[in-house]
């Protein structure tokens, strides 16, 4: 299966997000763009995460540092939420 | 749309501050926000929260609105409000929840222009924007993921009922995000349509949990199972597959099925050693032997605070 990517054109259209600011959002690690032929490339997975995080940019009036941070946060979170719950069934199952 | 209290939803007196206004916004703001909250209503909360704070932050709008509640709660002191509503009829109201809540208070008649419109800023279709994209939630089966395929899906979306073919991807995991292009609303102009995105979450399966791409099962076993060694049809999400339980194999072991989880992953089987029920004299004696051969106590070996 051909995975899906987006150039940076195609991508901030997509996104809906000016380049200016994906450049930013890569600038501090919050994009991790590929390269090929010296163009950046972008899997389909970024684009929520670029949705995200000009959300959180926006609607909490965060800096480009705290966008990061709150990212990463919430995405360690959870995945600790994942893990919980399948360690909560896997203890049910072994009682029961 | 009924008549909503602003100062309610953000908990505030009346009398609050323009700053405690915006401190209260920001908190919450940053708990209900849907990228950040784990609250099951947050989007609704954010919205109503946002939605106050529109019009609270702008002192034009408040006093306006202030007006407007005090209408609400004494309609008796405005006796021609009602014909009269010309008088909360300014730029402040347009293209905020104002304009709406004015609406539904004194019904849609003239002095209100652009409200519907104006919620993109767009008038009389001269832009070209881009649809907006909607989101669902999109629940399957673990052998759906595990397999992937085609799937006809039911969705009721802004503009009517439709139905929409979807391809699951192989071996595809919780949360991931699958994007059907231009199946979103309608653009308004020449602007194309938005995106559906639909996010995967698994239903409960009646025998495996998942981690990640990994599945675990756990294998009921008999104690003879385990400690002379057996091997078993165990169920995987391809099909039932034979399973060597080793000799002298422990409660809680976890064997590897290498490549039977979701995409690279791997399926696990925990051992759970269950003792037969204890019901005759014969049940009985059967154990005494076991505890004469032994002579095993595991509690001798466990560490004890000294």
């Amino acid at each position: 299966m051909s995975e899906l990517v987006y150039t940076l054109i195609e991508f901030c259209s997509v996104a809906k997000v000016d380049e200016q600011r994906v450049t930013e959002f890569v600038e501090h690690g919050i994009l991790e763009p590929r390269l090929r032929q010296d163009q950046w490339i972008f899997p389909s997975e970024a684009l929520s995460r670029c949705q995200r995080a000009e959300r959180m940019r926006q609607d909490l009036q965060l800096d480009l540092h705290g966008v990061a941070l709150a990212l990463e946060l919430t995405e360690r979170n959870q995945k600790l939420r994942q893990r919980i719950d399948y360690l909560e069934q896997l203890i049910d199952r072994l009682r029961h | 749309m009924d008549f909503k209290d602003y100062y309610k939803i953000l908990d505030l007196p009346p009398s609050a501050t323009q700053e405690e206004v915006k401190r209260t916004y920001k908190k919450l703001a940053r708990k209900y926000h849907p990228d950040v909250s784990e609250e099951a209503d947050a989007t609704a909360k954010f919205q109503a929260v946002s939605e106050a704070y529109e019009v609270l932050k702008n002192k034009d709008k408040r006093a306006e609105y202030d007006e407007l509640r005090e209408y609400v709660n004494n309609p008796n002191q405005f006796q021609n409000a009602g014909a009269g509503h010309g008088r909360f009829n300014s730029d402040a109201s347009a293209e905020s929840g104002l304009d709406d809540l004015l609406r539904s208070i004194f019904g849609d008649q003239g002095g209100f222009s652009g409200g519907a419109q104006g919620f993109n800023g767009q008038r009389g279709g001269t832009f070209n924007v881009r649809g907006q994209d909607i989101r669902y939630d999109l629940g399957i089966t673990l052998e759906e993921a595990y397999a992937g395929g085609k799937r006809s899906l039911r969705l009721t979306t802004p503009g009517g009922d439709k139905t929409i073919n979807v391809t699951i991807p192989k071996g595809v995991t919780q949360g991931k995000e699958l994007r059907l292009k231009g199946q979103g609303e309608l653009g308004h102009g020449e602007g194309p349509a938005g995106d559906i995105y639909l996010k995967i979450s698994f239903l409960k399966h009646p025998l495996f949990e998942v981690d990640e791409n990994d599945i675990t099962l756990v294998l009921p076993v008999s104690p003879w199972e385990a400690a002379l060694g057996e091997s078993v049809e165990v169920q995987t999400l391809g099909g039932k597959v034979n399973l060597k339980i080793p000799a002298d194999s422990q409660n809680g072991k976890r064997l590897r099925l290498k490549g039977r989880g979701l995409g690279s992953g791997d399926q696990f089987v925990m051992l759970k050693l269950v003792n037969p029920p204890i019901e005759t004299d014969a049940d009985k004696a059967a154990f005494e032997a076991l505890k004469d051969k032994f002579n095993f106590k595991p509690l001798d070996g466990m560490a004890r605070p000294v």
